[in-house]
């Protein structure tokens, strides 16, 4: 929307008694001019010329300057164009009614212009009114915090009012907070903190310019909201005169909404994701509390029927009870044994035991462990025999190892080889991967397995979902990467690095397929 | 766990006295003599640790710490004071027999009955005459490498720390220096077993040590 179309000719502010003056100077050439164009037998002509005069003066040089031009026309139009000439006297009724005419037309007219002026100013006002509000209402209704929806406003009122802003914001212990400050936000400055508790207890406008603490140095107007006052605008004069205006009340009582606008949808997302939180707490406390209780009531029955048979049972059928007692006292001590490791994990007590070991003899001791649980699976290895020692915790390695097996184990038939490979990657970390060829995972899930408790869609085999966990946070307390990836034709790998450092190898060799030193012995 | 160990111990054969506490222990230690001794290290009125020490020093018998996992410190601490081998917590009645056996087996080598060749496998370790063979050949093996097998031979199926095989090999100044240890019992897998990572003798101990198997006990 353009202004140019109401915008104020310059000639209308030229200072003093000049447009006056100049009103003066236009009757003055315009008469000779009107004597010699039309002489004095065209009275109408004459009469309509002057009024044009005035209608123009009216436009360009104002309203006091065209009651001027009016009153000048008149006489000089009697003077010089009603008989007699020469003089002002006015010899007949006619003649009286002309120069009443043009002097009431030019009084209108110069009335009619200057109401013309004032709606154009009016209208001007109040379209930059509108762009003013919404360039407030625009950049509250992007802010994406409260801080910045603080700082968009701010700068919006100091656009409007002549002041330097600062927005302080109540705490739910009722305390002021500076949100925002030109400059850099501080701490709440104490002149403004009792103007400013005032202004928020009273909801009335306080400080310069009001009726209220008018010694202070700054207007003080409160942003109250439905909850009640939110905070408090402190407006500081830059150059004297007042700050106070229905504009800047109008954006205050803005800037008050959206911010309760914010904070009930901060209060909001905050109570959401408290009860998602404890929904899950509560969902994993009862799913672990059923794992743990499960194999402790088959343990509790299985017992009770030998102590309660005893001898009557045949030997085959104490001989399983005994058996499903082993079998489910080993799994209660695996659930223990992860639920206390992601305990130690997560405090932070895990102690890394470093020194220096060779990854075969660790892979050498998880297939020890796991040829047992594989149930006849073929577990292939590929270890080179050149390999750096690593400094580990060969335990906690171990433990990554034989949770990454037991998952595979898990996850694939009793026809489906596991395989175990172990290479060097560049000069400064060893590769362990863990390559099974079973049901696989969907791509999307990847990351997450990874996560706490994270069990798979079809929950497979007993276990907590805290293996693949633990193994994460073991490579990660090794300086490693841990990651997954589909195997191709089906299955799950997961690749885990150790960091070699080299330069801290132990004396005799870097590598282990060098000849050893027959010197060294003592 | 006394209880339920003392029950299959005793159908085993055994005859077997316990103690509840560490003074408990050291008396019968002094006045039954016993042919092997399992030490629980997490006794309630003293630490475990510290009775390995005492105990050897009244008797020559075999100590079998018992621990829960996670003291694996503790393990080699107990190791190096003087006990022979361990059982972690839980274990089953025949890994306990299996350990009792061995752990008699070597009380029965003190003296002038300790054998001169020990046996794995195909192989043969002639302590005296310092040689390794497969059959009819030698195996040729750097005096380093001997030196370990033939400490892991004279404690045949038992548990022996990294620390007193490098003392052995290279003397006590060598302490900590555990990398030495793993790039020589490498290179001794190496020629020793089909398949290097998955040893059938020389077997290690994660935290701890290596073992020789001579039986698949």
């Amino acid at each position: 929307m353009s202004t140019k179309a109401i915008k104020e000719p310059w000639t209308t502010r030229l200072p003093g008694p000049l447009p006056d003056l100049l009103a003066v100077a236009g009757v003055t050439v315009l008469t000779p001019a009107l004597l010699f164009l039309f002489g004095r037998e065209d009275v109408a002509n004459v009469a309509i010329a002057y009024l044009f005069g005035i209608a123009f003066v009216s436009l360009r040089l104002g309203h006091r300057a065209s009651i001027v031009a009016a009153i000048g026309s008149a006489i000089t139009f009697d003077y010089f164009f009603l008989f007699p000439y020469h003089s002002l006297v006015i010899s007949h009724v006619r003649q009286l009614v002309s120069f009443g005419a043009m002097l009431g037309t030019a009084l209108f007219i110069s009335s009619l212009n200057e109401r013309l002026r004032r709606q154009a100013r009016a209208a001007r006002h109040s379209e930059r009114r509108t762009e003013q509000n919404y360039a407030l209402v625009k950049a509250l209704a992007e802010a994406d915090s409260l801080e910045s929806l603080c700082t968009s406003a701010a700068q919006q009122l100091e656009l409007v009012s002549n002041a330097t802003v600062a927005i302080l914001l109540r705490g739910p212990d009722d305390k002021f907070r500076c949100a925002y400050r030109a400059g850099g936000a501080a701490a709440v400055e104490a002149e403004d903190l009792q103007a400013a508790e005032w202004a928020a207890a009273h909801l009335e406008a306080a400080g310069l310019g009001t009726r209220n603490l008018p010694q202070a140095t700054a207007t003080y107007l409160p942003l109250g909201a439905a909850r009640g006052c939110v905070g408090v605008v402190t407006l500081r004069p830059r150059s004297g005169g007042s700050t106070r205006s229905s504009l800047t009340m109008s954006m205050t009582r803005q800037i008050a909404i959206a911010i309760e606008r914010m904070l009930l949808a901060d209060e909001k997302r905050t109570a959401l994701l408290e009860a998602e939180t404890e929904r899950i707490r509560s969902a994993v406390l009862s799913s672990v509390s059923h794992d743990l209780r499960a194999p402790m009531a088959v343990i509790a029955s299985a017992s009770s029927t030998l102590l309660e048979h005893g001898n009557r049972l045949p030997g085959s059928g104490r001989e399983e009870m005994a058996r499903i007692i082993h079998e489910e006292a080993r799994r209660l001590n695996e659930l223990l044994k992860s639920l206390l490791d992601i305990t130690r994990l997560q405090s932070g007590s895990l102690h890394v035991n470093r020194d220096w070991e060779s990854i075969e003899e660790v892979v050498g001791s998880v297939l020890r462990r796991v040829e047992a649980r594989a149930g006849g699976r073929h577990l292939l290895t590929s270890v080179p025999s050149e390999l750096p020692l690593l400094h580990v915790d060969a335990i906690l390695v171990e433990q990554v190892l034989l949770n990454l097996l037991d998952n595979a184990i898990k996850h694939s038939g009793s026809e489906d080889p596991i395989e175990l490979e172990v290479a060097v990657r560049g000069v400064d970390s060893v590769v362990v991967s863990v390559i099974d060829h079973g049901t696989g995972i969907d791509s999307s899930e990847l990351t997450r397995i990874f996560d706490k408790f994270y069990r798979g869609a079809p929950a497979a085999g007993g276990g907590l979902g805290l293996g693949l966990t633990i193994a994460k946070g073991i490579v990660n307390a090794h300086g490693g990467r841990i990651w997954a990836n589909p195997t191709i034709g089906g299955g799950l790998t997961i690749h885990f690095t150790l960091p070699i450092n080299a330069a801290a190898a132990p004396g005799p060799v870097v590598g282990m397929g060098a000849e050893p030193l027959e010197g060294l012995a003592s | 766990m006394i209880r339920v160990f003392a029950t299959s111990l005793e159908t085993e054969g055994y005859r077997v006295f316990n103690a509840d506490t560490g003074q408990r222990a050291l008396e019968e230690v002094r006045t039954r003599n016993p042919d092997l001794i399992l030490l629980d290290l997490g006794l309630p009125d003293v630490d475990g640790l510290n009775l390995v020490p005492q105990i050897r020093a009244n008797t020559t018998a075999p100590i079998v710490i018992v621990s829960a996992r996670e003291q694996e410190a503790d393990k080699v601490k107990a190791l190096d004071a003087g006990a022979n081998d361990y059982l972690t917590k839980p274990f089953s009645v025949p890994e306990l027999l299996a350990r009792i056996r061995v752990g008699l087996r070597s009380r029965a080598q003190v003296g002038d009955t300790a054998r001169t060749v020990v046996t794995f496998g195909e192989y043969s370790l002639d302590l005296e005459a310092r040689r390794l063979s497969r059959g009819d050949h030698q195996v040729r093996l750097s005096p380093t490498e001997l030196k370990l097998l033939t400490t892991l031979a004279r404690h045949a199926d038992e548990v022996v720390t990294t620390n007193t095989l490098l003392k052995e090999a290279w003397g006590s100044a060598y302490r900590t220096r555990n990398g030495y240890v793993r790039v020589y019992m490498h290179a001794l897998r190496r020629k020793i077993e089909s398949d290097p990572t998955r040893p059938e003798y020389l077997v290690n101990e994660a935290g701890l040590g290596y073992r020789l198997r001579t039986s698949h006990d």
